[in-house]
């Protein structure tokens, strides 16, 4: 099957995410505080689907949720759901929406016009085609138009073009001086009286500077702005311009694909699938982005020196994560860290030098008393203090005597006493020595204490500064072995201050290096703490992501179902179009499909040549492409839903060839029936074509004099103008006779020239000739009389028979057609009026008889 | 009238909006240069040879160069053709605009000086066949 359509657009330049205007539209951020009826009425179909669907009731909650907005869906995906029933509120049917028609449009000093020129309009449904050259500034009535209903217009919103249409925009007679003001009547149903939309451009103003206001009668004027119809008018676009067309069959897929889409009314289901895609990437973003950070953790943890890192690293190393082993770790609150590490050394202690200092005195103080105790040692002393008790006692008992040791001393008062104060004086050596002996060895002991073993943490180290140290603490704690008092304080005081140096360099090393592991470890600690806060809430946030991931297939599935619904009638309508507009086309079209989503979104249309399918677009011409876009977008612009019943086209016959300017204007004609189609061309042939099929348009001429003078006036048909324009001239008084006496022939062969090409065509064209072939007749018809031979006769060279032909009506059919030959070429004189009179009788005449 | 003064009620239209003329000016100002052009190859004749004036203007025009020089003889040519394909209204096309017109206006006053510098009263016109046309 061949999508060529869809082929060939995807050529262009790959659209952009952005390109989604549906995806922001219509939904406020506020949305679920109050619905306004369209999105309610969306929101009861999606409701009604919803539970005829069954669905899981978390993933019925997101979707709802997410239909509501951005706060909602929030809400939702975290467990708090406040789903609401739809509210028995129906919104307004299409048949309830007033229809809008255009009045007129008034336009001062911009683009082409100059000074304040009209365009009256028949509101109501009918068919007005408006004519004019390039230039003549029919264009501008369009633009201007567009510009103040919608504050855009296509070509100014066009990236290429723009800047140079926004740099023209004033007109330039109109001076700079002078305000522009362009204004819109429009009637709407119900309304008694013209609403009008304006908007005006001081002198000096850029083209921006304008704003659009709405005036309804006994009404205060307000901004267009504020109101729904800009919004609407988007959605509808009922101004189509041959530009803009064409850009839309040419364009990106994605923006014909967003101009079908928005008349299906399904923006608001588009705009809840982004909102479930934004939250499902932010899901899937988060997951992604704690497994990414995991793989980065784990290289850092295992270049992190701190032992700490590499125990989460274990921890957090296998196919499910120990997040609490790390957690307890990365906080402090696991086992403390094995002893032999260097960061051990930071506890260890050491006597100070004072205290040292002061065991080393006592040391040497308690030596140097005992060394004077030499020579009197206290056990004799103690003994002699016995052995004169003894003798004291033997005194008491037997009284004075002879001494019974030595028998050649005498024991009395004055021995007894001299005995008493020696006892004392051998007591007190006796309790010296042992003081002094006592104080000594607790010296020693003292001494003794200080010289502690070398601590674990000492023993194990490696390190060049932990051999010094345990060399000084050997020699330290070797010193418990001496036992000679000053010795082991000549030994104390060598000892300690190397020792004291060896170990506080290999403290401050250890300090450190206990730095430099926190340094790296800390950040690393809190990173690790950090992921495991984020590892836990995607944990937590699984359920959700699938409640996510089911709700947007079944949206996906939803909205394609309505949208192929929705697209049904629009889709037979462009068929219709196209079956009236293709005329003598090969092209068949097939039915029309919205493809893809997102970047990928396009309009597929299957296109059949001459009966073999999966022909490209390239082979269409112009004008075929261009019929293709009105057959694509005229439905759009008829939409019942829109209250716009007017159609302003700019331009659509370019580069049709004739089959298809009759087939448009039938299509138009159509349309006519239920709308109000205004048609601007600077092509004859439409007017052409409705005169002939009778199609009972309206036709406006804009001509456009010296200095931006723009008129607008009525053209019954060409020949009916021409007289009007015959007889206006022979009532002016502004214009000197022979001036008039030239021109008034001049119209009148005019009159009959546009006659007798009508009746050639009517006639010719009803036989089944083709456009090309009548033209070419016509063209070769170069004189008046060649065309009135080839009306009257049938035959372009019979030209002699013309006059015997026309005096058969009567003489002065004859005459007439002769006077106005020759007046034409500046050979008449008199009173012009009965000229113009015969002129109009013989016009009639051959009509009647045709 | 003549040529002069044709091309000046013509630049009146063009220029003014002369009552009675809204809408039909553009039209009328197409067949008034022509008429122009005419009346000045007419008078081109009257100073030159009479005769000829009565034959069509189609061969009027091939003689033209033979008596003005071809690079005034073709333009006025040119310009008649151009002017009597927009005043016959044969293709589809609508009333010409103001700059189309103002530049025909001035096309047509530059051939009027070319054939009136051309051709001063006593002009002899080399002889040349002419093949009126079937009127």
């Amino acid at each position: 099957m061949a999508d060529a359509l869809s082929e060939a657009m995807t050529e262009g330049p790959a659209p952009t995410e952005a390109a989604d205007p549906a995806a922001g539209a219509g939904v406020g951020a506020t949305a679920g505080d109050a619905m306004d009826a369209p999105r309610l009425a969306m929101y009861e179909l999606l409701f009604d689907r919803v539970c005829a669907a069954d669905l899981p009731d978390d993933v019925a909650d997101v979707l709802l949720a997410a239909y509501e907005g951005d706060r909602q869906l929030a809400e939702a995906l975290h467990g708090a759901v406040t789903t609401r029933a739809p509210s028995a509120r129906r919104p307004a049917g299409p048949g309830e929406i007033a229809g809008i028609y255009l009045r007129s449009v008034v336009v001062e000093g911009f683009r082409g016009i100059g000074r304040e020129t009209v365009l009256p309009l028949r509101p109501g449904p009918g068919l007005t085609l408006v004519m004019g050259r390039n230039g003549s500034g029919k264009s501008s009535f369009a633009e201007a138009a567009e510009l103040v209903m919608t504050g855009d217009s296509f070509r100014w919103a066009d990236r290429d073009g723009g800047a140079v249409w926004r740099g023209g925009w004033r007109n330039f007679h109109a001076g700079q001086d002078t305000e522009t003001h362009i204004e819109v009547d429009l009637t709407v149903e119900g309304e008694h009286r013209p609403v009008t939309v304006e908007r005006r451009w001081p002198a000096g103003d850029a083209l921006e500077d304008g704003t659009s206001t709405v005036q309804r009668a006994g009404a205060r004027r307000e901004l267009l702005a504020d109101q729904d119809w800009p919004a609407i008018l988007a959605t509808y676009r009922p101004f189509l311009s041959y530009a803009e067309l064409g850009k839309l069959v040419h364009g990106r897929p994605s923006e014909m694909y967003d101009a079908l889409h928005a008349i299906l009314g399904l923006e608001q289901l588009v705009a809840t699938e982004a909102r479930l895609t934004t939250a499902r990437k932010d899901l899937d973003a988060r997951a992604k982005a704690v497994k990414q950070d995991l793989g980065r953790l784990r290289e850092d943890l295992a270049s992190c020196s701190d032992e700490r890192a590499a125990r989460v690293a274990a921890a957090l190393g296998g196919r499910r994560p120990d997040l609490d082993t790390a957690e307890s770790i990365t906080t402090g609150t696991a086992d403390p860290e094995p002893a032999g590490t260097l960061t051990d050394l930071t506890t260890i202690t050491l006597p100070t030098a004072d205290a040292v200092d002061a065991q080393v005195h006592d040391l040497r103080e308690a030596a140097a008393a005992a060394r004077q105790l030499a020579g009197t040692p206290p056990e004799e002393a103690s003994r002699l203090a016995d052995l004169l008790r003894r003798a004291l006692e033997h005194h008491e008992a037997h009284g004075d005597g002879p001494c019974p040791v030595c028998g050649a001393g005498r024991l009395d008062q004055a021995w007894q006493a001299a005995t008493r104060a020696e006892i004392d004086r051998q007591e007190q050596i006796a309790a010296a020595a042992v003081t002094t002996r006592t104080r000594l060895r607790d010296a020693r002991d003292a001494a003794r204490a200080l010289l502690t073993a070398a601590p674990d943490a000492l023993t194990v180290l490696t390190e060049p500064e932990a051999d010094a140290a345990r060399d000084h603490w050997r020699a330290w704690s070797e010193l418990r072995t001496t036992t000679d008092p000053d010795a082991l304080a000549d030994g104390l005081t060598a000892t300690h201050p190397p020792l004291v140096e060896a170990v506080t360099a290999l403290v401050a090393r250890a300090a450190r290096e206990r730095e430099m592991l926190d340094a790296s470890w800390k950040p690393l600690a809190g990173r690790v703490a950090g992921w495991i806060g984020r590892a836990r809430s995607v944990t937590a946030d699984g359920p959700a992501l699938a409640a996510v991931k089911a709700a947007l297939t079944w949206l996906r599935a939803t909205t394609q179902a309505l949208r192929e619904e929705r697209l049904a009638p629009f889709a037979e309508q462009s068929a219709d179009i196209w079956a009236q507009l293709r005329q003598e086309s090969s092209v068949d079209l097939g039915p029309i499909r919205l493809e893809g989503t997102a970047t990928r979104r396009r309009v597929a249309v299957d296109v059949t040549v001459d009966g073999v399918e999966g022909a490209a677009l390239g082979v269409m011409s112009q004008g075929e492409l261009h019929a293709l876009g009105l057959a694509l977008f005229l439905p759009r612009a008829m939409a019942a839903t829109s209250p716009f019943r007017f159609l302003v086209i700019d331009d659509p016959v370019q580069a049709m060839d004739p089959a298809k300017v009759d087939g448009l204007a039938r299509v138009l004609a159509t349309v006519a029936a239920s709308h109000q189609v205004i048609v601007f061309t600077h092509d004859d042939r439409l007017a052409e074509a409705a005169r002939r099929l009778e199609l009972g348009a309206e036709v406006l001429e804009v001509v456009r004099r010296e200095r931006s003078v723009v008129e607008v006036r009525q053209v019954r048909d060409p020949v009916a103008s021409c007289l009007d324009d015959a007889r206006a001239l022979t009532l002016t008084a502004d214009l000197p006779p022979d001036v008039l006496t030239m021109l008034v022939p001049a119209f009148c062969r005019h009159a009959l020239e546009q006659v007798f090409v009508e009746l050639t065509r009517n006639r010719r064209l009803a036989a089944g000739a083709r456009h090309v072939d009548v033209d070419e007749a016509l063209w070769a018809a170069r004189s008046t009389n060649q065309k009135a031979a080839l009306a009257l006769l049938d035959d372009v060279n019979r030209g002699q028979d013309v006059l015997p032909r026309l005096n058969r009506i009567g003489r002065w059919a004859g005459d007439t057609f002769q006077a106005v030959r020759a007046g034409a070429h500046g050979q008449s004189a008199g009173d012009m009026k009965p000229l113009v009179r015969d002129t109009g009788r013989l016009v009639e005449q051959l009509r009647r008889t045709a | 009238m003549n040529a002069e003064q044709i091309l000046a009620e013509t630049d009146r239209l063009l220029r003014d909006e002369v009552r009675g003329t809204r809408g039909l000016w553009p039209r009328a100002c197409v067949w008034m240069l022509r008429l122009a052009l005419e009346t000045a190859l007419a008078e081109v004749w009257a100073r030159t040879r009479p005769e000829i004036a009565r034959v069509p203007t189609r061969a009027q025009l091939l003689v033209l160069p033979t008596v003005v020089g071809d690079e005034v003889g073709q333009r006025v040519n040119h310009l008649w053709v151009t002017l009597s394909s927009v005043g016959h209204h044969h293709s589809y096309e609508l009333a010409p605009t103001a700059a189309e017109l103002r530049g025909w206006h001035n096309d047509v006053s530059s051939a009027v000086a070319g054939l009136s510098s051309r051709t001063p009263r006593g002009t002899q016109l080399a002889r040349a066949t002419i093949v009126p046309e079937d009127a």
